[in-house]
């Protein structure tokens, strides 16, 4: 009966709020719309950060898993060339295959450091899609199992084809791709694929929501491990004890802990070392360890670079709903205020405090609700624009994360609504709870205009608003100025005229012989083209981020060093617009049988040969293979933006440079002589007329390649930016609100000023006062928190000081005019009261 | 016998009409009316006979529909906001029946207010606000706020504020409407030594006995002035005359 009796109240109270919100749509649709914008953008940026940060694989007890990672030197891989991938150091095949078979209670499984960006073609079962690129990755036969994932159709990989290449090796397609390539047809198992020149079959899908075990690197497909060789763009020697490029991830058995695990893994590091004495010198000398960390999050290079942006965008946009619930609060009150005398009739009629208390929550929770649900639609296409912002196919910078609203948002999505819905019935209940009722209901000729101590909660929340839009809009100001000074910070190249792009030769399954060829004779094809000044190959690319090489300086004491090193075609200082400062650039005299030669930039000149003039000196990769420094360059970002001018030296791809790797020049660059966006469907013809099967993938002007480096820095510019505008936006309306309301209620103050002498613009100015007023205090508060959080984002910041007076004082003038614009209509409105009915005015 | 030189109001022929809901309402009805300097005027009639619209249009709060008002020679019915401001500001003091004090203000802030939309210098203004304060005995009381205050106080400072500024004409709204007698008694008393200082006062009153105190009086029935009583200051003769119809 009691419950019956409840939920007729309860019925009752959402059909009167109903009712009410219905008769003020303007209030209504207000508040809905407010707490849409905070929802969506809070669900929206808890996705990224659930998808990146907290969520874990979706496998097998994922807790079981670990991660193997080198605390001695990070970046430093064993027995290899440097790299770096955070924490999770990579490792060669022997070397794994040795912690594989001498683990104790722990299952482990590899994968190439690296996906592999490859051009996929044809299936042999249904429509034939045509060519398209795809990230692929080598794995263990055993990386499914290890990770616990079983096959959503056909199977995954058999032992045997570990080491065994087959006539037709498998291919294991992520159901993700499967979808978007095949359309989900159930044909494609046992269907053929050619993949980067060599035909796969096509042996199972895995399950839904599984894009491999790397986070912000979706896989479309794995190939097995005996296909490394063929499969791999820089080529891999399986067997090679120094050549790191696997990551490896483990499953720990029950009752073996990590603290185990990693010790056994120790001791078998020890002895693979022990064994190497080829290794010794350098990396042999340096301590090395095997560190376990927990894996159930999975790998991810992403994590690394974005952990501290998404946790700053994290706190912005609760920054962000904290103003929403601020400004919501605030009409709310504003709305309990005017409705002061219906709360005293029912409290007359004999309604407890309670029940008018629930019946605002009641309100509070229709309208949480209606904003949830319009927020939660806003979220999905806020997520999907915010996840082909952050995505790239390909690109060294680019992740490829696959956002999935999960439990953990569904779950922060609830969470949100209802303690919005607690905050927006409370404040008016709180209120309501503090009034006395049976004041309300006395008419009482005012013999003095109101002392507006009713609104002080109100005021209370328009300076917190102002106070927390203050430091959104100083950390939009910072971070903005900072991505700007990136954009415009000079390469030391001709950066408005060069195209890049990537030469697919691998992918083609070009032999050594045709690409030295190539190497010739696409850079003169594309130069011959109308329109283009100059045309290279290298590998890197620029801006790529990579390209570290240890090198030796023979004749000398001085010790080897880890350098920037760039392997070019003749033409790559012309294609870029360096100069050659002293000395020359590579000729065609600089064949494969000349006098090995090299250029290097300014900085490693004046800096790496211990005062000596650089023109001369010799340098060595690998014994037997020095080479002679016959140029200086001038110096230029190449490898990267954000580093100042670093050591760089260039060799000349048509002779032999003793790098112990395999380097495909994959990477064009074109300087054209006007706009080089203009250029890229001449360069596109003129490499397939080089070798038809040729592909020319991520033509982009190197403008737009600046850009796509700087996809964390947009990142967080852009929406620094939205939740400062979001923020000014709610300040706007607030102010609109509260000093609407102010004026009303001081009606008959103005009326008597106006009776008094007070011109219009005297009353306007009254008006703006009361706003400018709010905000200065707002103001007073919000810099010194402003200037703290800006003291956080120093690590982010590039080339801008944490307390840069001009982003200070640009959102201070920010606010103060769009406080002034906000309050300018209440203000006119207040300046066209008719004196008499003012006065008049109870 | 006054000339129209000695005329500090002058309505010829005013109306006052509202429109709502498409019905025409006749606040006032061609209003011809005179008030000299110096003069003491009560304005009675009926709820709705257009006294408040009548004092309105006197304040310059609001304009009349069709006919001319000269306020101190100068037409002042057609003029823009902002000159009707400064008008009000230097020639009209208001005193309301609800008093209308400011509740933020001290009662010397309140007494300040018209001067300094006026523009005074801050050592005039106080020099001001003090005189019109002891000239009702509120001076002790500069610094408290008007809730501080009874009634009957309150209303000697919206005095003082009113002829603080040393308007030509003091326009009285039911000065003693929220007031007990002995208060209203006290304000009339200041309005009378007011008047006996030379300053020209129009009071709309429901009370006769308030209403006798003034030099004239003037009736008012649907908008239309229907009788007007001249008094001798001091004595007790009168001499009414009927305008009823008067064109």
């Amino acid at each position: 009966m009691k419950t019956q009796r409840l939920l007729g109240d309860l019925w009752h109270d959402l059909r009167y709020a109903g009712r009410n919100l219905r008769r003020k749509p303007g209030f209504t649709v207000l508040v809905i719309a407010t707490l849409a914008l905070g929802i969506a953008a809070n669900v929206s940026i808890f996705t990224l950060v659930d998808t990146a940060l907290l969520r874990s694989l979706p496998v097998h007890n994922p807790a079981e898993l670990v991660l193997f990672s080198d605390g001695g030197a990070t970046g430093r891989a064993i027995g290899g060339p440097p790299a770096s991938d955070g924490k999770v150091v990579i490792y060669s095949y022997p070397l794994y295959e040795r912690l594989r078979d001498g683990a104790r209670g722990l299952k482990l499984a590899a994968q190439d450091g690296q996906g592999t960006t490859s051009i996929v073609r044809g299936a042999a079962a249904g429509s034939d899609p045509g060519e398209e690129s795809a990230e692929g990755r080598c794995v263990t036969a055993n990386f499914f199992d290890v990770l616990g994932v079983s096959a959503h159709r056909g199977r995954t990989f058999m032992p045997e084809e570990e080491r065994a290449p087959a006539e037709s090796p498998s291919v294991v397609l992520s159901d993700r791709y499967w979808q978007r390539r095949f359309g989900g047809d159930p044909q494609i198992i046992g269907a053929k694929l050619e993949v980067n020149a060599t035909w796969y079959t096509v042996v199972g899908i895995t399950p839904p929501g599984f894009t491999g075990a790397t986070v912000g690197e979706a896989t479309d497909f794995w190939v097995p491990m005996s296909m490394a060789d063929a499969f791999i763009r820089y080529g891999v020697s399986i067997s090679e004890p120094k050549y790191s490029w696997l990551q490896l991830l483990g499953r720990l058995e029950p009752g073996t802990t990590l603290a185990s695990a990693e010790a056994n893994a120790n001791v078998i590091l020890t002895s693979f070392l022990g064994d190497l004495p080829a290794l010794g010198q350098g990396d042999a000398a340096e301590p090395r360890r095997i560190e376990l960390l927990p894996g159930a999050a999975g790998l991810s290079k992403m994590r690394q670079n974005f952990r501290e942006p998404l946790l700053i965008l994290m706190a912005g946009v609760l920054l962000l709903q904290l103003i929403v619930c601020l400004n919501v609060s605030h009409l709310m009150l504003a709305r309990a205020l005017s409705r002061q005398q219906e709360m005293s009739i029912r409290a007359a009629l004999g309604a407890t405090h309670a029940r008018v208390v629930r019946q605002l929550l009641t309100e509070g929770l229709v309208l949480a609700i209606l904003g949830a649900g319009m927020g939660l639609l806003g979220a999905r296409w806020l997520t999907d624009a915010l996840a082909s912002f952050a995505s790239s196919k390909s690109g060294a910078m680019g992740i490829n994360l696959v956002l999935d609203t999960g439990s953990h948002v569904r779950l922060f999505a609830l969470g949100l609504a209802l303690s919005t819905a607690l905050l927006l019935g409370l404040v008016p209940a709180l209120h309501t709870a503090r009034s006395d009722l049976q004041q309300a209901l006395r008419a009482t000729a005012r013999a003095t205009t109101s002392g507006g101590s009713r609104h002080k909660v109100s005021r209370v929340l328009l300076v917190s608003q102002v106070a927390f839009s203050l430091v959104l809009l100083v950390a939009a100001g910072l971070l903005g100025a900072s991505l700007g000074k990136l954009r415009s910070v000079k390469l030391g190249v001709d950066r408005e005229h060069i195209l890049v792009a990537y030469l697919a030769l691998d992918m083609a399954g070009v032999s050594d012989e045709r690409a030295e060829q190539l190497y010739e004779d696409i850079p003169r094809r594309i130069a011959a083209l109308p329109g283009v000044r100059a045309a290279s190959l290298s590998e890197p690319g620029v801006l790529s981020g990579r390209g570290g090489w240890l090198v030796k300086f023979p004749g000398t004491d001085l010790p080897e060093k880890g350098l920037s090193m760039t392997l070019v075609t003749r033409g790559y200082f012309d294609a870029l617009g360096m100069r050659i400062v002293r000395g020359r650039g590579f000729q065609a005299s600089d064949s494969r049988d000349a006098p090995r030669v090299a250029v290097v930039n300014e900085t490693m000149a004046a800096n790496e040969f211990g005062g000596r003039d650089a023109l001369g000196q010799r340098i060595m990769l690998e014994e037997g293979h020095d080479v002679e420094i016959v140029g200086i360059v001038s110096d230029a970002r190449i490898r990267s933006i954000r580093q100042s001018t670093e050591p760089h030296f260039f060799l000349h791809a048509a002779q032999p440079h003793g790098i112990p790797a395999r380097l495909e020049l994959d990477n064009v660059q074109v300087r054209a002589l006007g706009d080089p966006a203009q250029l890229a469907e001449q360069v596109r013809k003129a490499v397939t007329e080089a070798q038809s099967d040729l592909a020319l993938l991520n033509v982009r002007t190197l403008s737009e390649q600046v850009d796509r480096t700087l996809v964390r820095e947009r990142l967080l510019a852009l929406l620094a930016s939205a939740f400062g505008l979001g923020a000014l936006f709610l300040v706007a309306v607030g102010l609109y609100g509260v000093i609407s309301q102010w004026a009303t209620q001081r009606t008959r103050e103005i009326g008597v000023r106006m009776a008094l002498g007070a011109t219009p613009r005297g009353v306007q100015w009254l008006v703006l006062r009361q706003a400018l007023w709010l905000v200065l205090i707002g103001l007073a508060l919000g810099v010194p928190a402003a200037v703290a959080v800006a003291q956080l984002l120093a690590g982010l910041l590039f080339e801008v000081a944490p307390f840069d007076p001009r982003a200070l004082i640009g959102s201070i003038l920010t606010l103060v005019a769009v406080a002034a614009l906000a309050a300018l209509v209440p203000a006119w409105r207040a300046s066209r009261l008719d004196p008499v009915t003012a006065l008049r005015t109870d | 016998m006054k000339t129209n030189d000695d005329m500090l109001i002058q309505l010829e022929g005013v109306r006052k009409i509202f429109l709502t809901d498409e019905m025409e309402t006749h606040a006032l009805s061609d209003v011809h009316l005179s008030i000299g300097r110096g003069e003491y005027v009560s304005i009675e009639g009926p709820s709705g006979s257009g006294k408040t619209t009548l004092l309105s249009i006197l304040g310059l709060l609001d304009v009349p529909t069709n006919g001319q008002y000269l306020l101190g020679g100068q037409p002042a019915a057609n003029l823009k906001a902002r000159e009707r401001a400064e008008l009000r500001n230097r020639q009209i003091g208001f005193i309301f029946q609800s008093f209308n004090l400011i509740g933020d203000l001290t009662v010397f802030e309140n007494v300040e207010l018209p001067l300094t939309y006026r523009g005074l210098s801050s050592s005039e203004r106080k020099q001001r606000v003090e005189a019109a304060l002891d000239r009702v005995g509120m001076n002790p009381r500069g610094r408290h706020l008007p809730a501080q205050l009874s009634g009957g106080q309150q209303q000697r400072v919206a005095v003082a504020r009113a002829v603080a500024g040393d308007p030509l004409v003091l326009l009285a709204d039911e000065p003693t409407g929220n007031l007990d007698s002995k208060n209203g008694d006290a304000v009339m008393g200041l309005l009378r030594e007011l008047h006996a200082g030379g300053a020209t006062i129009c009071m709309v009153t429901h009370n006769p006995e308030y209403a006798k105190q003034a030099t004239r009086s003037i009736n008012l029935f649907d908008g239309r002035i229907v009788d007007e009583t001249h008094r001798v200051a001091g004595a007790s003769a009168e001499s009414s005359s009927g305008v009823v119809g008067a064109a």
